[in-house]
């Protein structure tokens, strides 16, 4: 009987040097790569937990538990969901991978990097989940670098923002343990509050150490950002809400809480402002993706059963738009070798479908209705509606400002070339890519249509990891 | 293994004030150096000064585990220097241009040594006033000295190459500080595998920082 953990940490690792032995035959490598991530994410959702059962012809039992040096690792139900979302999200970009390659190492080190959030969304203990994210996080830098010779800013900043927030954690998780020896010996209240709040400002992108978000978006593969973004947040989430169940008490002090509203506010306004200026897409990115972050840290500081929900549900909403830009922003730096908005022009008449991704993607990101983004965006402002007026005006104003800029962008690409040979005037889009493109866009349209799945998933994942 | 350890226990007379100078020493010469092997024997000098130390903290076989990741991490940060500094002699130059130093300095040596004067005062004040628990004293000056290094090391550039060797010099400090408090095998394990993933990520954007230009610029001409 293979336990759950040893599978979904295990198989992933296996395929990995398989994948990259394959990576000449991409079809092959993408396909085997999203192959075992949709097995493993179906897995997650389908199975039972708790009874024996078949997964690809062996015996499995997803709930069992495995100890590894006096620690145990688990699925729970809760973790069971938002691994199977993880699972899937990777597999459809690996797939998407195939026609609209990422570099070499994107499928293999992705899958790696599942792997290790797996460990770190299993383990029970503080230490190791926090160790297996920091083994994550520097997996990731190979993702992240992949091709690119002209800067190594992105992956620079994200190992080191990350190193930076394990040895708070280091610390906490060893006064948890002598609390849990002796619960009278307990460590003043402020000393754990001031410790969890620099190693989750961190991991979370509070302003002013949100750097590496902007960063990484500029310079990772454009799916590799839907990948990280959405797999780390949710991962931190699970870290934050496993950490406040097992501990209520850690709610007393308000700290945590107080510096994710600020934190949050600013990296709204933040975002939303420096979106309006911005001059390339993956520095626009970036700045969209902190405005959505933001949102998700003010929804997560209000500590309730519906603002996790909202939180997770942006995640989920962010993820599709990352994946929808993504495809249209890789297509578009292929094809000009450049992202800025000044070596963009005609690009909108020669790539026609990757430019309308790029932009409505953005524009979904953003929160601009009827794309996939709004729905969370909604889901947001319906929250802070009743209490908090000005928060949702600020979250309002920060979408206009990405909205503002994606559109700047879109006016960039419309711009007539200045000057064009005959051969790149008349390249078009490559089939399977335009085909893949669209796709795409079609399925991101029909979920914004339809978004109860998503906030059902999230429903789910909050009523099995229920708050304090 | 045993030859290891009995030099270690030969050597555990320096793990006292003698290691935790030392460690000061490489620290600052970390910081400090434009050179990059003088910087890298410093990371190595400093990865057995902290074996030594880690005797007082940790059961030997684990702390010479913390030797062993050193002997492991400077290798290959040696691999990927080397191989930079090869292509760069390799590039053609313009005649009578001498090649730009590597690793560039974002900061003068004299902004580079204030702020190392800096880092001393802090230690100074910070050591008596906020003792770290459960390690010995100079083992916390110790740890104070390495983590603010490291964090001062990291603000002065923007080479992957430096910014490897103060980020690794940051994590020796909080492993050091670490090691008094939890000493299980399982912890033990997980941070020399992130210190010699951490080590090679570093030394893949060093590679990539360095001789990444020069391939595309001559595969361009």
């Amino acid at each position: 009987m293979i336990p759950g953990p040893l599978l979904l940490i295990g198989l992933p690792l296996i395929a990995a040097p398989v994948v990259y032995l394959l990576r000449r035959w991409a079809l092959i490598a993408s396909a085997l790569a999203a192959g075992t991530s949709l097995a493993l994410g179906l897995a997650c959702l389908r199975l039972p937990l708790d009874e024996p059962t078949t997964f690809l012809g062996q015996p499995v039992q997803l709930g069992q538990p495995v100890v590894v040096l006096g620690r145990e690792l688990v699925l729970h139900p809760a973790g069971a969901l938002a691994l199977g979302f993880i699972f899937l999200l990777g597999a459809v970009v690996f797939f998407l991978a195939w026609c609209i390659p990422q570099g070499r190492l994107f499928c293999p080190v992705g899958l790696v990097l599942l792997s290790m959030i797996s460990a770190n969304i299993m383990i029970r203990h503080l230490l190791f989940a926090v160790l297996a994210l920091w083994l994550a996080v520097i997996v990731a830098v190979f993702l992240i670098q992949e091709d690119r010779h002209d800067s190594v800013r992105g992956a620079l900043r994200y190992v080191t923002m990350h190193t930076l927030a394990v040895p708070p954690f280091l610390v906490t998780s060893w006064l948890l343990d002598l609390y849990i020896e002796n619960p009278e010996n307990l460590a003043p209240l402020r000393t754990f509050a001031i410790l969890l709040t620099m190693g989750f400002s961190i991991l979370l992108a509070v302003v002013p150490f949100q750097g590496w978000v902007t960063a990484v978006a500029k310079d990772a593969p454009p799916l590799g950002t839907a990948l990280l973004f959405s797999t780390e947040n949710v991962a931190v989430l699970f870290l934050l809400v496993s950490l406040l169940r097992r501990y209520p008490w850690l709610l007393d002090d308000p700290l945590l809480f107080q510096m994710l509203t600020w934190g949050g506010l600013l990296a709204v306004g933040l975002g939303g402002l420096m979106a309006l200026v911005q001059q390339d897409f993956g520095s626009l990115l970036g700045y969209g993706i902190l405005a959505d972050m933001g949102g998700m840290l003010l929804a997560l500081a209000t500590s309730s059963d519906l603002g996790m929900n909202v939180a997770l549900a942006l995640i989920a909403f962010r993820a599709v738009s990352l994946v929808v830009t993504g495809v249209g922003l890789s297509a578009i730096r292929r094809r000009a070798g450049s992202d800025t908005f000044a070596d963009l022009g005609g690009m909108a008449r020669r790539q026609p479908l990757a430019t309308a991704a790029l932009i409505l993607g953005g524009l979904s990101l953003a929160g601009l209705p009827p794309l996939a983004g709004f729905a969370g965006r909604w889901a947001l402002l319906d929250f802070f509606a009743p209490e908090h007026t000005s928060w949702c005006w600020l979250i309002f104003l920060a979408g206009c400002g990405v909205v503002i800029g994606y559109l700047r962008g879109l006016r960039a690409t419309l711009a007539p070339a200045p000057e064009e040979s005959e051969d790149e005037r008349t390249q078009s889009e490559p089939v399977i890519a335009a085909v893949m493109t669209g796709a795409t866009l079609i399925l991101a349209t029909a979920l914004s249509f339809n978004p109860r799945a998503v906030f059902s998933l999230a429903a789910r994942i909050v009523a099995a990891l229920v708050l304090p | 293994m045993p030859i290891f350890a009995d030099l270690l226990e030969k050597l555990s007379f320096l793990a006292g004030t003698p290691a935790v100078a030392g460690l000061a020493l490489t620290a600052s010469l970390i910081v400090v150096s434009g050179d990059w092997r003088l910087s890298l024997l410093a990371l190595l000098v400093q990865y057995i000064l902290t074996g030594l130390l880690s005797t007082r903290l940790l059961p030997p076989q684990l702390a010479l585990i913390k030797i062993y990741v050193g002997a492991l991490i400077c290798p290959m940060l040696y691999w990927a220097a080397r191989r930079v500094e090869w292509t760069r002699k390799r590039r053609r130059q313009p005649e009578g241009t001498p090649l730009p130093p590597w690793p560039a300095l974002t900061m003068g040596l004299p902004f580079r040594v204030l702020g190392m004067v800096l880092i001393g005062l802090a230690v100074y004040a910070l050591g008596p006033s906020y003792p770290l628990p459960q390690v010995p004293w100079e083992i916390g000056l110790a740890c104070y000295w390495l983590g603010l290094s490291g964090l001062l090391g990291l603000i002065l550039t923007d080479e992957p190459f430096q910014a490897g060797l103060a980020l690794l010099t940051f994590v020796t400090g909080c492993e050091l500080f670490y090691a008094g408090l939890e000493s299980s095998l399982l912890a033990t394990g997980f941070l020399a595998a992130g210190n010699l993933l951490l080590a090679l990520a570093m030394a893949y954007l060093t590679v990539v920082r360095g001789v990444g230009p020069v391939v595309e610029q001559e595969a361009g001409r």
